[in-house]
Order: structure tokens, then sequence, then C-alpha cells
């Protein structure tokens, strides 16, 4: 419960500084969606149901704080995640440019879901927009991403860890 | 992959598509409605953006402003100190002279315009991403709803589109979702003004017939009844009379520098039923 709590309130913290500091260190030239990677993360790394969640909390905040329709990074990151998680067992690896490609793949895919929703549900295509958004982003992140999973694997080692000596004491 | 494993993922991967297909059917459905989650997310998230945005800004202006000085600190060293405490007042001083300057133009055009109106201030600016829309610091507690127009001192900022006790969301003209009525000023030309997801819009369905030059202004219309008549919308950049078209390609440049804005009115101006 205690976990699932601070999954909840570590997703929103990260949301809103994502919101608020990126754009403008970036002088709203340039998105960078950290809770993207996080996903990613999430799905390569940690357990379905924990990642499962992870996600939605992520997407739901997202939509929450960015979105005028509710569910757009729900989806979007919901199949990320489960597109993921389903090829982790087979093609488990740290390898850093198996990251950085998964990563930059992953993120375009999410770019490409969102524009298709868009398209789909009000036949407006905004292809050359997402493109402008989601290609930089991609590029940026995947060549960050190593770095970013490794401070996420300490994050998520340090919080296990705690856990163990917790549930250890009498 | 294992069984188990495998049989989780589809029960999840289930689950969640319920779960989505659900939110965005029920947007879709009743578009105006409001989720208490969603709402609650907003409510929290927005005092720590705002203190975020508030404090990275009178950073970033210390900082310029710091930089300006620096040349000036060198030659008189021993007046340094002297000199930032001075810059500090300064910008204090600047930014309260700036956002008198910049209220009294909103309370000129509220006076101007007869129509009620209460002044926001932004809390977050999302114009990075796909979607084009600011949060303000007022909600349905201050008698904001959705649909009401947005304007700053400059023109037409976009349309309410979501709200919540304290906050609301604008949609930006900018965004490729939003459609104003517009017409050209020196012409009378009536078009639909659409935004290109960047950081202007197209007028669309002008006839090519009709005379449209660079430079000429664009109006809201008043026609749909979601805007008042006569607001500034922006100014034409380019022309496009395509042979092979019933309508020319216009590129628009807004009034107003989303970039910059910090405080906005939002009119309640009732929608013509």
């Amino acid at each position: 419960m205690i976990r699932i709590l601070a999954l909840s309130l570590s997703a929103l913290g990260l949301v809103i500084l994502q919101t608020s500091l990126v754009e403008f260190f970036t002088a709203d030239r340039l998105s960078l969606e950290f809770t993207a990677v996080l996903v990613i993360y999430a799905a390569l790394f940690l357990d379905t149901w924990t990642g499962a969640w992870l996600t939605i909390l992520t997407g739901y905040c997202m939509d929450a704080l960015i979105s005028p329709i509710p569910g757009f990074y729900v989806l979007s990151y919901g199949v990320v995640f489960f597109a993921l998680s389903s090829i982790s067992n087979r093609v488990y690896s740290t390898n850093m440019l198996f990251l950085v490609s998964v990563t930059f793949l992953a993120l375009l895919a999410e770019g490409i879901i969102l524009v298709s929703i868009y398209y789909i549900l009000y036949d407006m295509n905004v292809l050359a927009t997402g493109l402008k958004v989601y290609l930089p982003q991609a590029f940026i992140l995947g060549g960050l991403s190593p770095i970013l999973y490794n401070f996420l694997r300490r994050l998520d080692r340090n919080g296990n860890g705690k856990r163990e000596q917790q549930t250890q004491q009498p | 992959m294992s069984a188990p494993k495998q049989k989780k993922i589809l029960i999840a991967l289930v689950l969640f598509l319920l779960l989505t297909l659900a939110m965005i059917s029920l947007h879709i459905r009743y578009p105006g409605s409001q989720e208490p989650l969603r709402q609650a997310i907003l409510e929290i998230a927005a005092p720590v953006q705002s203190g975020l945005t508030a404090t990275f800004g009178y950073l970033q202006n210390t900082w310029t402003e710091y930089l300006h000085l620096v040349g000036l600190r060198e030659e008189n060293r021993k007046l340094g100190k002297k000199i930032d405490e001075l810059t500090n007042q300064l910008v204090e001083y600047r930014e309260g002279h700036l956002e008198a300057q910049r209220l009294q133009a909103l309370l000129a055009i509220r006076q101007d315009m007869k129509i009620a109106s209460m002044a926001a201030r932004v809390i977050d600016k999302s114009q990075a991403t796909l979607f084009k829309t600011i949060l303000l610091n007022k909600g349905t507690s201050s008698g904001i709803r959705a649909g009401l127009p947005v304007l700053s001192s400059r023109g037409v900022v976009g349309r309410v589109i979501e709200t919540s006790p304290h906050v609301s969301r604008v949609l930006l003209m900018t965004d490729e979702k939003s459609n104003i009525d517009g017409l050209i000023q020196r012409t009378r030309a009536e078009g639909i003004l659409q935004g290109n997801g960047s950081s202007g819009g197209r007028l669309k369905y002008v006839s090519n017939l009709e005379d449209v030059q660079a430079g000429d202004l664009i109006l809201t219309s008043g026609l749909s009844g979601l805007f008042p008549k006569g607001l500034p919308l922006g100014s034409v950049t380019s022309v496009d009379e395509k042979a092979d078209s019933l309508f020319q390609k216009i590129e628009v440049t807004p009034a107003v520098d989303f970039s910059r804005l910090e405080e906005v009115l939002v009119l309640d101006y009732r929608q013509k039923k």
C-alpha cells in the first residue's frame, strides 16, 4: 500500500516537475517527456503489475495536467508499456545501444500513437506538429536513456533495499 | 515468455483498454463533463506549478539583470554590493511596474468592452507539446466555466475548455483543434482561423476572389457566438492563391505573443443559443 502511494506521489511529482521546469529551461521550444522514459523503464525492468500501475498513473497525471482530452496519454503510454513488456523477457539486455534504440523507437511510437488517436477521433492530421515535437524528443531522450535508466535502477534498488530491511525487522 | 506472465499481461491489457476507452468515450459523449479525480490532480498541482513558475521567473529576471550588470560591476568593484542590492530592488520594482502596465491595459479593454470579465494569472504553459494549452489560477469558484473566451491586452488568446474550482485550462488559438470565426478588417471577407499547431494559424475558406494582402488585420466576426465581434486575432503574413483551389491559403501570425503571456482576461460572454 505504501509503495502504491509512494509511486502515485512520485508520478504526480515527476509530471509537475516535467511540465514546469523542462519547458522553462527549454524556453517552451522543446518537450522532454521524462515520464515516457519512466514508462519504458517500467516495461523493461519492473514487474508487470507495478509497471502497469505506474504507467496508468503517470499517463493519467499527464492527461490531467497537459492533455485537453482525458485518456490520450494513458492510452499511448499503455500501448508502449504493454508492447515492450511483452518482449522484455525475450530480449532482456542492458546493452547501451539496445537501450538507446528501444527508447528512441518507443518514443517515436508514442508520438505516432498520439497523432493517430487525434486523426481517428477528430479527423485531423497533426503529423507535422507531431514530428516537430516527438522527433527531437526521441533523439535527446534516447541519447540520455542509459543515464536515466541507471538513475532509475539506483532509485528502485534503494527502495527495494529499504523495504527488505523493514520486512526483516521483528 | 512464461505462461503466467503472459496471462498477467493479457489481463492487465484488457483492464487497461477498457479503462482508457471508457475515459475517451465519456469525454467525446459529454465534452463539458468534469472528472473529479482529474480536477483533484489539477487542484493539487496548480499551487506547486504556480510556485515553481513564479520562482523560476524571478530567478530568470535576476539572472538577466545580473548579466547586464556584469561589465559594470567589474569596473566598479567597490560599488558591487550596492549594485546587487539595487538590482534586486530594481527587478522587484520593474516587475511591479510591468505588471501594473499589463493590468492597466487589461482594465482598459475591460472598460471598453462592457462585458463582465475577470483577470487571471497564467500558472503553466504547455506549448512545446502536441497540445497548446495554458492553465489559469482561477476556476469555477470565480465564475469561470468552459467555453468562455480569453483575451490578453493584444487580442484573443483562446477559450476555456476545462475548469476545476480554482484552476482552468485554456485551449490556445494556435492549437490545431482551435477554430475561430474571423474576418479580414479591410475587406470584411470571412473565414475560419484554425491553429497550425506551432506559433500561428491559417485563415481557411476565404474565396480566391477576395482581395487579401500581407499585413491585413484579422478580427473575430462574432458569427458563431463564441467570441464577441471585433477582437484582434492576428495579421496576415502570407497569401497563396492556388490556381487549383477555390480558397486561398492564408497564414496568420497571432496578435498575442503566447510565450510572454502572464495575465489574461476571461470574458463572461454568453453564447447565443
